[in-house]
């Protein structure tokens, strides 16, 4: 009788686990609401008229229901996403700016807000509004993940719309912004991250040589910090594709043999020297 | 020793046999009715292990081996099965070899004592049915994987898709039968003899050899039974897709139902019957 007892009480404790309100039930709430919100993104044209607006309400219950909550954000978010899904941008809009006002001090999800304001100017075409968003989130928020990626973000905008010139200018504008934040913050993962974007916008630019120089710049700066195994792949890459000088390609991957011989570049490395060997002829030729 | 192979009226028969045992001595079921109860605690605390005041014990492991996502709803799910099949696999070792001991003794009539005193061999032969299953189901995968990883576009014209999907789920399926069939004989073995564990072992072996086909039907056809369940838990983002997440810990019960109240009493009986009558014939 005292085992049956001592083993209903242990099942008591155990389903009780199961009874809070914990984390991993309003997670589980949240999926729910999630769930509704996703048959609306799948075919966002063919919602019946009230299906919008309650699920709008639902996911604002939830986010009233558990403000402290990680998820409450991501209701948020997903309302303003449900917004612009339906074309419904000046709601989207209305919606980002009181996630501005409900977060002011958590800076991603005001960076993240900001460049989905962006992005519903340019849902609707409107670039000039876009740009002031996303130029606001360059200089107001430039250590976070959205703000770092603007420059990079607006050059490759005026790429996909074939505007070289103000491609080329973009792209000189966020080289001078990456190397303010590497100059501002030296030896952080923020100035090598900075330095990295710097070299791929040389390289969007096809000024080889400058691309080269920084990535021989990072390499040098923070060999001792991260393996910079990547790094000298993509010198000899551009080596070997774009300034066409297998030897100092060979040099660079040679390096890297060295340097890092528990690489998983260290096949593709060898296989590369190969081919270069061969449509050389003679891996000693000094051209 | 009779090497004819059985046919299908004696297995039929066998099961029959075994049916008729337990009508006449339902207490047989037991052990395997405690295993179920176990293994069914332990899914429970699987479940709950996200959840206090669980998580605190299982959170760590769990994040530090497979991952801090895996302790969020719906993806705990995810890994469910796979905490299961470990589960299972741990307390078939240490706790269900003995009651397969037990549920022996109860069919040849013998004490329970006679189970008690040879827990360490009886422990030692499902942990090598275990071990040996396991290892050659990863090594045929790992195997598979580096074929196709050399270049190889083909394996005896299928593609890779099929050699890593349904076919190496075919060949697990065959790895099971014929590894539980090689030792299946060596409990009832352990149980109604006094041999030692290496002997009761070879002699399973060489009981599988003179009676291979009649071994592997008795094995086999209950454990198709498990197909669909072992289908479905291939793909649970289909099943938590299409249905809900708490799908998978309804299709674990299920499983352990099946397997610990269906096909492990049939296949344990059958086989100790199938043997008590061979020795009798002898």
């Amino acid at each position: 009788m005292k085992l049956i007892a001592k083993i209903c009480w242990a099942l008591c404790l155990v389903f009780l686990a199961g009874c809070g309100q914990d984390q991993y039930a309003i997670e589980r709430q949240y999926y729910r609401v999630k769930k509704e919100a996703q048959t609306i993104f799948k075919s966002p044209r063919s919602i019946p008229p009230n299906q919008l607006q309650k699920t709008v309400g639902t996911l604002r219950g939830f986010a009233l229901k558990y403000p402290q909550s990680n998820l409450a954000a991501d209701a948020q978010f997903s309302i303003a996403n449900l917004y612009a899904a339906t074309e419904n941008y000046a709601d989207a809009r209305t919606q980002l700016s009181k996630i501005i006002s409900l977060y002011p001090k958590l800076n991603e999800i005001v960076a993240q807000a900001i460049f989905l304001k962006g992005g519903t100017y340019e849902a609707q075409n409107n670039w000039n509004s876009a740009l002031a968003q996303y130029q606001k989130l360059m200089l107001e928020y430039p250590l976070t993940q959205r703000g770092a990626g603007m420059p990079l973000y607006i050059a490759q905008h005026y790429k996909a719309k074939f505007q070289p010139d103000k491609m080329i200018q973009a792209y000189r504008d966020a080289i001078a912004f990456y190397n303010g934040l590497a100059g501002k913050y030296p030896g952080t993962p923020l100035a090598l991250q900075s330095q990295t974007l710097i070299a791929q916008c040389y390289g969007e630019l096809k000024e080889w040589q400058n691309a080269i120089s920084t990535l021989n710049t990072i390499s040098a700066k923070y060999k001792d910090k991260v393996s910079m195994d990547g790094v000298l792949m993509n010198i000899a890459l551009i080596y070997a594709r774009e300034l066409k000088d297998s030897l100092k390609a060979t040099e660079a991957l040679q390096r890297l043999i060295r340097d890092y011989p528990k690489s998983k570049l260290i096949d593709p490395a060898k296989k590369i020297i190969r081919d270069l060997e061969q449509s050389n002829g003679d891996p000693k030729d000094p051209r | 020793m009779s090497t004819k192979p059985e046919n299908p009226r004696s297995i039929i028969k066998i099961y029959s046999q075994a049916i008729q045992s337990l009508k006449n001595t339902p207490k047989i079921l037991l052990p395997f009715v405690i295993f179920a109860g176990i293994e069914l605690f332990a899914l429970l605390l699987l479940f709950l292990s996200p959840r206090a005041p669980l998580r605190p014990l299982f959170g760590p492991p769990i994040a530090t081996i497979w991952g801090e996502r895996f302790l969020h709803y719906p993806d705990n799910f995810f890994l469910l099965l796979k905490l299961e099949s470990i589960s299972r696999m741990f307390w078939s070792i240490s706790v269900g070899s003995l009651l397969t001991g037990i549920a022996v003794a109860m069919l040849y009539k013998k004490p329970l004592s006679s189970a008690y005193k040879k827990y360490a061999a009886l422990f030692l032969t499902v942990l090598i049915l275990t071990a040996l299953f396991y290892f050659s189901s990863k090594i045929a995968a790992v195997l598979l994987v580096k074929y196709f990883l050399a270049g190889h576009k083909t394996l005896i014209f299928l593609k890779p898709a099929y050699w890593l999907g349904p076919m190496l789920f075919g060949i697990r399926f065959l790895l099971a039968i014929l590894i539980q069939a090689a030792f299946t004989y060596a409990i009832p073995i352990i149980i109604a003899t006094e041999v030692k564990f290496f002997k009761a072992i070879f002699r399973s072996f060489v009981f599988l050899k003179n009676n291979f086909l009649a071994t592997i039907l008795l094995v086999g056809l209950p454990m198709l039974i498990a197909v669909p369940l072992l289908v479905l838990g291939s793909n649970p983002f289909l099943l938590m897709d299409r249905l809900f997440p708490e799908a998978i810990l309804l299709l674990a019960i299920v499983g352990i139902i099946v397997n610990s109240l269906i096909i492990d009493p049939l296949i344990t009986i059958a086989t100790a019957l199938f043997y008590f009558n061979r020795q009798d014939k002898k």
